[in-house]
């Protein structure tokens, strides 16, 4: 019972990492822009399927593939965001509506170029099929290289958005554009930057989360709706706070499935979302959200 | 007027046109008839909630699938006709989006988008995993036996939606739209419940959207969770909406015609490369023609929107004239308290830890003006919004007209006669001089021939009436804050709340605001107007009020607290003791 | 004194709307100079500075920097030409600490140069030097100004440009601002700084102009314009009207 109860603990924090890499690229997005970029389930996709024709084609593992596809998506962020998004140039609300349909858009050229490329099987990459026994406990491998993969980048990130000036360039932005313009940054440069950036970690979850469960090219508006509940649960642009939310949909989600079946795992996602809207849009630890 | 003709001939035409081959065309041309309208009675829908209201949904196909099984569920269950299930399904679409509108339109604009994407998803997994409705492999319903029928009662469906949508906004509840979507506090400010009137729009498309749904399953006599959450409907709705023209009625009828016949084309020719072409269209149209095709067409001084309610303003202006303060009559004396009209004791607010306002206290009496001065930052505009119901004060009370206050919302405020301006003016970009005053007459008057008399009556006392259809930002800033002060006089106000709305105004425009305030003083209105331009104000002032760092530092007529030293150092700053003239 | 032209304004209109706020305005800067902008609220101050920093495009004018015109670059490309700019409401980044905001404000420079310009805008801002690593959104109002002209001073600009510094300041903190703004006055720094202080400004100061809706109606030196009737007028009202406050303007300093 115990056991079962550490075990199921164990494997929701773990969970809760591959959320936060998912999660973290959106909010990264989010903070600079303001917007949400609505094809960023897509991308995880992308990226999940790019690493999938890696492994089949060339035998390559998700490890090393990681950072190719990351790469990969980094260049696709960057070209959506300096040829398209970049060319809005109306401020304020209407500026960020434009950039939302934009996206919209967008998602569906990512899903349905996907499409064509992949065609619409569930695809899967098979790795590290063992376990780790610790203790009593049993740690899939996969899982438990994933998560550290994805808590480690998602850490790296944030050292890079904390400590280098680059870094703080980006975090300046997200706090005050007109700040940072005045500070003689040239903010359209670092939103090409983070908007790429996000992006590539997307793609590099997608890389991991492929080899955890099957993706399909229409997965990608769930994993959207996914990442913006843990960012709006967090409170957008806030960290720590998506952090924690990952941690807890993770968890909750592990002991769901274990509970009541998988069926009501795949629905907390929208539980949690129904929550967010009605009991704290403002998120866990941000501020209110209210217009 | 002749334009008007121009485009209901053209629009008449066109229906005619079409329930005449809906009704005798080939089966497949009916076919294509019948989805053609069924997009642009979809897009008008988006329209109303999106376009109209400012709020996007990327999950406006949730209604279209909820009310199309809800009919399929209404005439397999309920033996409905087709129209009954219709009935039953659009008021199914409306019963959903009314909770749902309660909850979502509360919040920033992004968690609504977000929340109508994840309903579709929600409502889909539920069809799916539902026995009722047939799970994941769909149900069959009666189709109805001839294409042609169910075509011409779409097309005709659709254009009655189409002239009620065009009716709704040339209606009250359009203007209230458009005026929440151009500024909701503005809006709050000019009497109008934002949140209700959004919330009516946004079940107003979801029932559209609905009896699109119950249509559309009458048509194809088959529905399944895939076809009836089909993200390919929600994007081609919103591609309609976005290449006609967001915002306007003709824009669902335009681009919902021209991009039925691309997606069709398309699908015919390239079905598996549709949907890229599509979401692509979607990005460049978002990118680099966001009016759509209205907006190039407006500038060519067609389909442009004409004032609501405008014909013959001038006439009435004449008619009404600006008679002088004993010609306007006031709330009847009774209501009147004979001593406060607005007081507040000990009002504090705090953000974080700054307390922005600090135990302010005061009071205007019914037919006098209270001058609040003060320099930058010494919390003027903090005390309106606390005074008005935009912010709640952390400590101290409000008495308006007797009562105490705190904790109502502003739009009943202003309903009630505690009207205001903002310091940097607010005014609705989309809206003429005539309407934004006329929002403010309409919500208080339920009478179209009162609103629109005493709207005129006002815009021929502060002298906008040669610009009564102009838009704000083509106004010199002295007339916008005329404008802004035009709209709470239309509220008939009680007490007015002015904040510097003098400023950047001709000695002119000045000396009519005035005349405009002391014929409102005349009948009874109490004004605490914060100003920089004291001669402005000092003729007309009873008292003025100093604030400085969140609290009153001076009281007292104008002519004394001016020359109180205190006041000049909180103004212009405290001399510096160090001689460092030499330095520069 | 009146060496190189640093900034030069020819009929500048500029605004928001279609309607202008700032209306033909004409000005020069020369190197080494202050000038102060004064004027009551609305009176178009900012919006000046803001066209000069190319936050707002010009309908009408030109504005040179060194003699080059700035026509349509970027605010960040006006910074990095040395225009420092402390804007309206100090627009700190509230979660960062001093250090780290001072330090994107010359995020070219190689991190031992900014260490060394960080020291020195510690030794200009003293009271700075405890909160060093203090995050932004907890300093008081004084402290974030000190930081955002600091941020501003950290590209080591030829041109400062402050936005109403003295906001929200009580007497004593603008007096110690002033104080340590004028210490920076010897190493040849030109200073552009819009007031509603005017006292503050005009001590500072030692040219001014005074605004009034959006139009320059006065300008000479600050010591002249302090003692002129113009002044309180344009604070407290139109010209030539009856004004309760007029009968004090002999006793401004």
């Amino acid at each position: 019972m115990l056991t079962t109860f550490f075990t199921l603990l164990v494997l929701g924090l773990l969970w809760g990492g591959v959320y936060l890499l998912m999660a973290e690229g959106l909010n990264l997005i989010y903070g600079v822009m303001k917007v949400v970029n609505l094809a960023h389930g897509d991308f995880i996709v992308l990226g999940g399927l790019l690493a999938f024709s890696l492994f089949s084609n060339y035998a390559m593992t998700p490890l090393v593939a990681f950072p190719l596809v990351a790469l990969l998506l980094f260049v696709i962020g960057l070209i959506v965001q300096r040829g398209m998004l970049e060319r809005i140039t109306a401020a304020g609300p209407e500026g960020e509506l434009r950039t939302l349909l934009a996206t919209f858009g967008l998602s569906y050229v990512v899903s349905n170029a996907s499409f064509l490329l992949w065609g619409s099987q569930f695809q899967s990459i098979p790795f590290l099929q063992g376990s780790i026994q610790i203790g009593p406990i049993a740690v899939p491998e996969g899982l438990a290289a994933s998560s550290l993969i994805a808590f480690g980048v998602a850490l790296l990130v944030h050292a890079w958005l904390t400590a280098t000036i680059m870094g703080k360039s980006v975090h300046a932005t997200a706090q005050s554009g007109l700040g940072a313009a005045s500070a003689g940054l040239n903010i359209r440069k670092i939103r090409a930057l983070a908007f790429a950036l996000g992006s590539a970690m997307a793609g590099g979850a997608g890389a991991l989360v492929i080899t955890l469960i099957p993706f399909q090219t229409s997965t990608g508006g769930d994993l959207t709706v996914q990442a913006f509940t843990l960012i709006a649960l967090g409170g957008l642009g806030n960290y720590l706070g998506a952090w924690l939310a990952a941690e807890l949909l993770g968890l909750t989600e592990v002991f769901t499935q274990y509970y009541f079946g998988s069926n009501a795992a795949s629905a907390v996602i929208y539980v949690v979302f129904i929550g967010v809207l009605v009991f704290r849009p403002q998120g866990l630890l941000g501020k209110v959200g209210r217009v | 007027m002749r334009e008007g003709i121009l485009e209901w001939g053209a629009f008449g035409l066109l229906v005619a046109v079409c329930l005449g081959v809906a009704a005798a065309g080939s089966g497949y041309l009916a076919q294509t008839l019948f989805t053609a309208a069924l997009f642009v009675l979809l897009a008008t829908g988006w329209n109303v909630i999106s376009g109209f209201t400012g709020y996007v949904s990327f999950g406006q196909v949730s209604f279209f699938g909820l009310g199309a099984y809800v009919a399929a569920l209404a005439m397999l269950h309920l033996d409905a006709p087709w129209y009954g299930a219709a009935v039953i399904a659009t008021l199914a679409g409306i019963g959903l989006a009314l909770p749902l509108g309660m909850i979502m339109l509360r919040l920033q604009g992004i968690f609504f988008a977000l929340g109508m994407f994840g309903l579709a998803r929600i409502l889909q997994i539920i069809a799916s995993s539902l026995e009722i409705t047939g799970g994941p492999m769909g149900t069959t319903v009666a189709m109805a036996a001839s294409v042609n029928r169910c075509a011409f009662i779409m097309v005709a469906v659709a254009a009655t939606v189409v002239v009620a949508t065009y009716a709704l906004t040339r209606s009250r509840l359009g203007l209230r739209l458009m005026a929440v979507r151009d500024d909701s506090i503005a809006a709050e400010a000019a009497g109008v419940n934002a949140w209700s009137t959004k919330v009516i729009a946004f079940c107003i498309s979801a029932g559209i959207g609905a009896t699109g749904g119950a249509l559309y399953v009458w048509n194809v006599g088959y529905l399944d969770p895939g076809s009836a959450f089909n993200g390919t409907i929600e994007l081609q709705t919103i591609l309609m909406v976005l290449a006609g023209g967001i915002g306007s009625v003709w824009g669902p009828v335009v681009g919902g015609i021209l991009i039925s016949i691309l997606s069709t084309a398309l699908w015919a020719h390239f079905p598996m490369e549709q949907q890229i072409v599509l979401g692509a269209l979607t990005m460049l149209i978002a990118i680099v023609m966001p009016g759509g095709i209205l907006s190039a067409v407006n500038r060519l001084g067609w389909l442009r929107r004409k004032p609501i309610w405008g014909a013959g303003v001038r006439a009435l202006a004449a008619a009404e004239g600006y008679a002088g303060p004993a010609a306007s009559p006031g709330p009847p004396p009774s209501i009147l308290p004979v001593g406060a009209a607005l007081s507040c004791r000990s009002l504090s607010k705090r953000f974080g830890g700054v307390a922005a306002v600090n135990g302010v206290s005061l009071t205007v009496k019914a037919g006098e003006l209270l001058a609040i001065i003060g320099p930058n930052g010494a919390g003027k505009s903090t005390l309106f919004n606390l005074l008005s119901g935009f912010a709640r004060p952390s400590l101290g009370e409000v008495h308006f007209a007797g009562r105490e206050i705190s904790g109502l919302a502003p739009h009943v405020l202003a309903r009630q006669g505690l009207a205001r301006t903002f310091q940097t003016s607010r005014l609705f970009p989309t809206l003429t001089v005539w309407e934004t005053v006329l929002l403010a007459s309409s919500s208080l008057h339920g009478s179209r021939a009162v609103a629109t008399r005493e709207a005129a009556r006002i815009l021929a006392e502060v002298d906008l009436i040669d610009q009564w259809a102009d838009l704000p930002d083509t106004l010199p800033p002295g007339r916008q804050r005329l404008l802004e002060i035009a709209r709470t006089l239309a509220l008939r106000p009680r007490v007015l709340l002015l904040d510097e709305s003098m400023a950047g105004m001709s000695a002119k425009e000045i000396e009519r605001v005035q005349n405009a305030l002391k014929a409102a003083m005349a009948r009874g209105c109490g004004i605490v107007a914060i100003e920089h331009v004291l001669p402005a104000i000092a003729p007309i002032a009873a008292r003025v009020q100093v604030l400085d760092f969140g609290a009153t530092i001076a009281e007292g007529p104008p002519a004394l607290v001016l020359r109180d030293p205190v006041v000049i150092e909180a103004y212009m700053g405290v001399e510096i003791e160090e001689a460092a003239d030499d330095v520069a | 004194m009146t060496s190189r032209e640093v900034l030069r304004l020819a009929d500048v209109s500029a605004g928001y709307s279609k309607a202008a706020a700032i209306h033909g305005i004409d000005m020069i800067l020369h190197a080494g100079d202050t000038l102060a902008v004064v004027g009551a609220n609305g009176a178009g101050k900012s919006t000046l500075l803001r066209a000069i920093m190319g936050q707002i495009p010009l309908m009408q004018g030109e504005i040179l920097f060194d003699a080059a015109p700035l026509s349509h670059l970027e605010t960040y490309r006006r910074a990095r030409l040395g225009i420092g700019y402390a804007p309206e409401g100090r627009q700190l980044f509230p979660d960062m600490i001093v250090e780290e905001t001072l330090e994107l404000g010359a995020s070219r420079e190689t991190r031992l140069e900014r260490r060394r310009r960080i020291e020195r805008m510690l030794e200009i801002f003293p009271k700075l030097q405890p909160l060093r690593r203090t995050r932004c959104g907890l300093l008081s109002g004084g402290e974030q100004q000190m930081v955002a002209i600091g941020r501003a001073l950290m590209g080591e600009p030829r041109l400062l440009v402050l936005d109403e510094p003295s906001t929200g300041l009580a007497p004593r903190v603008i007096s110690e601002l002033y104080t340590s703004l004028r210490s920076l006055l010897v190493s040849g720094l030109t200073v552009l700084v819009a007031e509603q202080n005017a006292r503050a400004a005009l001590r500072f100061a030692r040219h001014a102009i005074i605004f009034e809706d959006g139009r320059i109606v006065a300008r000479g030196l600050a010591r002249d314009l302090a003692k002129d009737e113009r002044i309180v007028e344009a604070y407290f009202g139109l010209s030539g009207e009856a004004n309760p406050a007029a009968g004090r303007a002999g006793n401004l300093p």
